[in-house]
């Protein structure tokens, strides 16, 4: 069970990246959801021992993530929404490296785990191939496959689908999804909704470094069935409803826009028909407009 | 419309002059903000004060403004810093606006490339003489001050102006050229610095070899002019010196022209070979696309879930909407309420569905920590620093250039009859050579590799592992070591063998051993230690090296001014004789290496305090000192080694 107890943090510019962030997340697959800014990376940052913060607590399993970096460390899988590898580095090399930092000792059993992570990250052809060749969905296989090193009880993997095409992201959901068991709690921060919708049982919504939501993702779309309506209408009737009604997306949509709106128990008006609600829409509730869903 | 038809002309050509002038005005206010040309500046006028205060000219009784005196300190400034500041500044324009990725917004304008790279050169190279114009200004701005001895004739200003053109700016262009080219089409700023070493060290060569060589052929490949008024000082009064109205003559003018020449060709060179479209090289990697690698190996199949939203506007736009491409929805997973499935189960599902392909993941032994298993991962770091530091292409030019340097040394080097053996005298002559380039290459390789991990983004994976600071810090400055230690041993086999190969045998491996051990490497230890230390604390590679680099040449100007006692110069320059070599090494060397080796654990104690994974602010508050506390107490315990070496050799 990871722990995170009033957790705030602000920088020396002074951005206030979190306040007071609490959470309790069982193992298993959990969602971080948040737009960009929102304080996602500086959580992701202070779960993987990187930062420090002002003030609160990381307890997983009962181990202080914060006190006892050295140990924590130890139990810690990490995929950062940026990084690099040694570009002169083969595939091979690299997790082995990162094996032996990590405290795989014996030399045989290291070379079964390299072989096992490229063959499970589908690497096994490009084992010998120096890491600066490449692609962007292959980088992001090798460092999930050095995340993947030891006997992790936390994995946090930060934005790992920011950048991949849609058919790599598809192949890295199915992975993340299999790498969570019952032992350990992999914390997936992304601003892609269909990335929670397909992988966790349950979620949070970060805004402006609050939790502004916890709940599973059934949860999240009970709250808001029956409250999305949909519109298609002309341009500048489309930005008129922004006034007027609770606006949660706005799509181009064959030379008009198509409004969805959230206005719990009554139509906004004739023209808006009932939509099937989505996770989108109480994720954009949440962090589009003005006000919160709770 | 009016808007429009400034655009019209503008792509008309109408304005190239002006994408020329924006070019150059972008790099002015880049140049504007950072560091590096500040710290040039004053490097270069705090040159000036030194010369003018303390130069040949105190000591010859020459006046501090004389033509010949302003004209020999123009050349010895040019020809001691010209080569690494100019690369510093002409070798990355073009290769900085491919690391900050900006290249393909600017290539995707109507700029032509004569545009671009004339306005790259010419913004740099303005702010590069601006630089060096500091050096004659301070000696102009000095002319009315004057200490005791001082000789000074009354004011002048034309040719503080006039030599500063002919020998400084003109060859500084042409160099320039050479560094902005090779950065241009390399794409590597090592490269240049490795280029210019062995520019550097070829220059030497020439000039050595050319010794001989009637002044005509001395003055026109010289792109320098040492050789055009510089001579004996010692063969005229200071008078005649003080009096000489320095003229440029036919063989110098046609250098200049010569000088001009070649860099118009080295520019157009380099506008020939220049494209702003994508290299062949990377464009066929960038071909290897993960779509393809996916479908040809068909990884982690997943089945029903492996479907790809296919944009159907209609019903799932939401899922497009905004930027929030929506993917991998299972439609058969939807129950009555809309819900998308148990989300997890999904791809859960879709893995299970091609679970015959999955391949599981041992469990492997960790080592608990402690020392053994820090042990251990510096022994993976080592590996890893060494293979990457192997991989650095500047060795390409730096160990030839190492080799050749020591060799041409010692081409035509005579040993005195009955002084010390042939072996002492090669060594120590070897070892004399090489070791302001080995400490250069000490301090150029540590700054690489304490840098390195964050420049590729490394630092955060290598940091979230439980690999202690030591092990981390340690590897890298052991694979610098192994380096520095390749480049003696390989040094020393060379002049072993151009010793027998001239007829001095027999060789004896003693006095290269103690060139090695004793001279060359405890200094490179103190060197890397301080780089390493002096790259923690300033944080920033370049700074470091400028850091060095003035230490460096306080050192050896205080030494040059006589002050020489050993303490505070820890890496032995110019303190031993090659009779130190021969037979059993001195107490007082062992004793001064000892605390040279003191005063490296101390540097490397602080590099360690002060490493930047360390929160030791917070830590402290929250209570967690081990770390801290082993850092300080480690410090504090180099610092009392050093003192008491320090004492014992002063003893010795």
């Amino acid at each position: 069970m990871l722990t995170i107890r009033e957790l705030s943090k602000t920088y020396p510019n002074g951005v206030r990246a979190l306040r007071n962030v609490s959470l309790e997340v069982a193992p298993g697959m959990f969602g971080l959801l948040g737009p960009n800014g929102a304080g996602k990376t500086t959580l992701m940052k202070i779960l993987a021992t990187l930062l420090d913060a002002d003030a609160g607590a990381v307890t997983v399993g009962g181990l202080d993530f914060i006190g006892r970096k050295a140990e924590a460390r130890r139990v810690l899988g990490y995929l950062p929404q940026e990084f690099g590898l040694y570009p002169t580095l083969t595939a091979e090399q690299t997790l082995d490296y990162f094996a032996r930092l990590k405290g795989v000792a014996d030399a045989a059993e290291r070379r079964r785990l390299v072989g096992a992570l490229l063959e499970r990250v589908n690497l096994s052809a490009e084992r010998a191939q120096q890491v600066g060749g490449f692609s962007g969905g292959m980088r992001q296989r090798l460092g999930i496959a050095q995340a993947l090193i030891g006997r992790q009880k936390l994995l946090v993997v930060d934005e790992p689908t920011a950048g991949l095409d849609p058919e790599e992201r598809v192949r890295f959901h199915n992975l993340l999804a299999e790498i969570a068991d019952d032992e350990a709690v992999v914390i997936l921060s992304t601003h892609i909704v269909s990335d929670v919708s397909n992988l966790c049982s349950r979620m949070a919504v970060i805004r402006r470094g609050e939790i502004v939501a916890s709940a599973t993702p059934r949860e999240a779309l009970a709250s808001v069935a029956g409250s999305v309506w949909e519109a298609t209408v002309e341009r500048a009737r489309g930005a008129a409803f922004k006034t007027s009604l609770r606006v949660i997306s706005r799509q181009a949509f064959e030379g008009r826009v198509r409004v969805r709106v959230l206005s719990p128990g009554a139509r906004p008006s004739e023209e808006f028909a009932p939509a099937q609600p989505t996770l989108e829409d109480y994720y954009l509730s949440l962090t589009a407009g003005p006000g919160r869903l709770n | 419309m009016t808007a429009e038809f400034a655009l019209t002309e503008a792509a008309r050509g109408g304005s190239a002059f002006a994408n020329f002038r924006a070019v150059v005005r972008a790099e002015l206010l880049y140049n504007r903000r950072r560091v590096a040309p500040y710290v040039m500046a004053a490097l270069f006028a705090a040159n000036a004060l030194l010369w003018w205060g303390w130069g040949a000219a105190t000591r010859y009784g020459w006046a501090v403004n004389s033509d010949y005196y302003i004209l020999r300190c123009l050349i010895g400034f040019t020809f001691m810093t010209t080569p690494f500041f100019v690369a510093l500044l002409m070798g990355d324009p073009v290769v900085r606006d491919y690391r900050t990725r900006i290249d393909p917004l600017i290539f995707s304008k109507p700029l032509s490339r004569a545009e671009y790279l004339l306005g790259k050169f010419f913004g740099n190279y303005l702010v590069l003489l601006c630089c060096q114009f500091c050096f004659p200004l301070m000696l102009l701005a000095l002319q009315p001050f004057a200490r005791d001895g001082m000789v000074a004739l009354p004011a002048r200003f034309a040719p503080y102006f006039k030599h500063f053109l002919f020998f400084t700016a003109a060859p500084s262009l042409l160099l320039a050229a050479v560094c902005f080219a090779a950065g241009t089409l390399s794409r590597s700023v090592k490269l240049v610095y490795g280029l210019v070493t062995s520019l550097y060290v070829l220059y030497i060569g020439l000039q050595v070899s050319a010794r001989g060589l009637p002044r005509r052929w001395r003055v026109l490949p010289d792109p320098l002019l040492m050789n055009a008024y510089t001579g004996n000082p010692r063969a005229h009064s200071a008078d005649y010196f003080n009096s000489l109205a320095v003229s440029y003559d036919a063989d110098m003018l046609l250098n200049r022209a010569l000088v001009l020449l070649a860099t118009a060709a080295c520019l157009a060179f380099l506008y020939s070979r220049f494209s702003t479209t994508e290299r062949h090289q990377r464009a066929d990697r960038d071909a290897v696309t993960t779509l393809d690698l996916a479908d040809a190996a068909g990884w982690v199949s997943g089945g029903a879930s492996e479907k790809v939203a296919t944009g159907d506007l209609a019903g799932g736009a939401a899922s497009e909407r905004r930027g929030l491409a929506g993917t991998a929805r299972d439609e058969n997973a939807r129950d009555a309420t809309g819900y998308e499935a148990a989300p997890g189960d999904v791809a859960a599902r879709g893995a299970r569905a091609g679970g015959a392909a999955r391949v599981g993941i041992p469990r492997v032994h960790l080592s608990e920590g402690g020392l053994r298993a820090g042990a251990r991962q510096f022994a993976a770091a080592l590996a890893t620093e060494f293979r990457l530091l192997r991989a650095e292409r500047s060795l390409v030019i730096v160990v030839p250039a190492a080799v050749l340097l020591s060799l041409v040394s010692l081409a035509e080097f005579g040993v005195a009859a009955g002084a010390v053996s042939y072996s002492a005298a090669y060594a120590a002559r070897a070892a004399d050579t090489l070791l302001l380039f080995l400490f250069a290459a000490a301090v150029f390789y540590t700054g690489e590799a304490m840098h390195r991990d964050r420049e590729l983004r490394v630092e955060p994976l290598l940091w979230s592992a439980p690999a202690p600071d030591y092990s981390l810090i340690l590897s890298k400055l052991a694979a610098t070591l192994l380096l520095s230690l390749s480049l003696v041993a390989l040094v020393c086999l060379s002049v072993a063998a151009l010793q027998l190969f001239k007829g001095h045998g027999p060789v004896e491996a003693g006095p290269y051993l103690t060139a090695a051990f004793v001279i060359l490497l405890p200094g490179v230890v103190f060197m890397i230690a301080a780089s390493a230390a002096l790259n923690v604390l300033l944080r920033e590679k370049h700074l470091a090296y400028v850091a060095a680099l003035a230490a460096c040449g306080m050192l050896i100007y205080s030494l040059n001014l006589g002050f020489t006692n050993a303490l505070y110069n820890p890496v032995l320059y110019q303190l031993w004789t090659p009779a130190d070599l021969a037979g059993a090494v001195p107490n007082r060397l062992l004793a001064h290496r000892l605390y040279t080796l003191a005063l490296a654990s101390h540097c490397l104690a602080l590099a360690h305090l002060f490493f930047g994974r360390k929160f030791f602010g917070r830590l402290w508050r929250r209570g967690d000192h081990h770390g801290l506390g082993r850092s300080i107490l480690a410090t504090v315990i180099t610092a009392l080694a050093a003192v008491a070496t320090g004492i014992l050799f002063a003893r010795a």
